[in-house]
């Protein structure tokens, strides 16, 4: 009996949500979902989709974020130059889609991530150095201050921005993965620059660092598993003047 | 306007002329975002998923067929962006972690913001759901439940028979009020 009253309750569904059944008609089929928890859920479902019509949404839309669309769009395809239909073929524009906005967000981790990371490490040479000199004064010799020896393993980490001033993708990665677990990257602050940016360059990827970042600093780990969300190639380099100028 | 003028637009911007373009932007996108926000309850995915269109129909505008309409070539576009963005597992992840979004359109009305808050939560659950149901179930269940679309006008659009969207669609309705269901359940 009660698989009866679901399936005609089912049949009656979108004309009960919309209001078009009689009144008496509407009452039983209700007072059958108030006994029915599967028909109930349905309900609510369907109460809850009804949607308003598209011309109430039309003249709802704020018009201080319509009127963000065009230079968004416009930035999109300055980007990637696609700014009019006479640049590139179609057949060659799907494969470096994600090219351009992929390149932008890498730049962007990059000069962040890097940045924090080389004050990081050349606070660390400054106290690996005092370390050595008080070792030298007590032994009378020893380490040598300012050596190539880092204290977060073999090599100098600072070398890796090498005499072309660069640094790849995979050597960040290397640099994140010698710091201890926990190691904070980015000040909140930073998070929130780099993800703001990310919002205003790269439209498709901002919403999905902010979900992996959250509000507060990052961590290294962190950093890693954003990098590998966004699937960066392994040789892409930063310039290191940028990078001097994050220093200065 | 219509079909013929958007489409002069569309072959204006395919010839070269970016302000083609920006006219179309200019007249379609208030009606893009409209149909977006269905899917989204927030005007600021509605407008990143508008942009996302204008971006895609600039790449494809080659493809475009000037016989054949504009407006259902870009529907079409915009409509698979909008069920992409349904799809996304950080989407759902997002709507699960519960970010606030714009009130929707007839959300404005009610006076009890307790019940404005839970009708919220609802709509989070359902399209996490929605998210997570076969691609045809996911479909029908978009076009018809999200859309309010006309149960045999979606089946003619996907090929499907009406009886099969019907099953399709009490499935995908039962899984989706099943998953609200547990969400209910679990928040008690």
């Amino acid at each position: 009996m009660k698989a009866v009253d679901c399936r005609v309750f089912e049949d009656q569904l979108d004309a009960l949500a919309r209001g078009e059944l009689r009144e008496d008609g509407a009452r039983l089929l209700r007072l059958h979902a108030a006994g029915c928890p599967e028909c109930a859920a349905l309900l609510a479902v369907k109460e809850e989709l009804r949607p308003p019509s598209l011309e109430e949404l039309e003249a709802a839309v704020p018009p201080e974020i319509l009127a963000t669309v065009w230079p968004g769009v416009k930035k999109g395809l300055d980007r990637d130059g696609t700014g009019s239909a006479t640049v590139g073929s179609p057949a060659s524009r799907p494969r470096f889609r994600l090219l351009v906005p992929l390149l932008a967000a890498a730049s962007l981790l990059l000069l962040f991530s890097t940045g924090l990371l080389v004050r990081e490490l050349e606070r660390s040479r400054s106290r690996e150095t005092a370390l050595a000199l008080e070792l030298e004064h007590r032994d009378g010799g020893g380490t040598t201050p300012g050596g190539g020896r880092s204290i977060l393993g073999a090599g100098d980490p600072l070398d890796l921005l090498g005499a072309e001033g660069e640094i790849t993708v995979a050597e960040l990665r290397a640099l994140l993965d010698r710091l201890p677990a926990g190691t904070t990257v980015l000040t909140a602050r930073q998070a929130q620059l780099l993800v703001g940016a990310l919002r205003l360059r790269v439209p498709g990827v901002w919403r999905e660092a902010r979900a992996s970042l959250g509000e507060g600093s990052i961590r290294a780990e962190e950093l890693l598993e954003l990098l590998d969300r966004i699937d960066l190639p392994e040789e892409q380099a930063l310039p290191a003047a940028r990078i001097r100028d994050l220093l200065s | 306007m219509d079909e013929a003028e958007l489409r002069g637009m569309a072959m204006a911007y395919r010839e070269g002329r970016e302000e083609g373009l920006e006219q179309l932007v200019n007249t379609l996108s208030r009606t893009l975002m409209a149909m977006a926000f269905r899917y989204t309850a927030d005007w600021e995915w509605a407008r990143d998923l508008t942009q996302e269109t204008w971006i895609r129909v600039a790449r494809n505008i080659e493809s475009y067929d000037p016989e054949r309409s504009f407006l259902s070539w870009l529907h079409g576009i915009h409509r698979n962006g909008c069920i992409d963005h349904v799809r996304r597992p950080w989407i759902r992840r997002e709507l699960a972690l519960g970010e606030d979004a714009t009130p929707a359109a007839g959300e404005d009305r009610r006076d009890d913001p307790l019940e404005a808050l839970e009708r919220k939560e609802l709509r989070r659950s359902i399209m996490k759901a929605a998210g997570e149901l076969s691609e045809a179930q996911r479909a029908v269940f978009l076009r018809v439940d999200v859309e309010d679309g006309d149960q045999r006008a979606v089946a003619r659009e996907l090929g499907m028979r009406e009886g099969t969207l019907r099953v399709t669609l009490h499935h995908a309705r039962k899984r989706v009020a099943a998953a609200l269901r547990r969400a209910e359940e679990g928040a008690s």
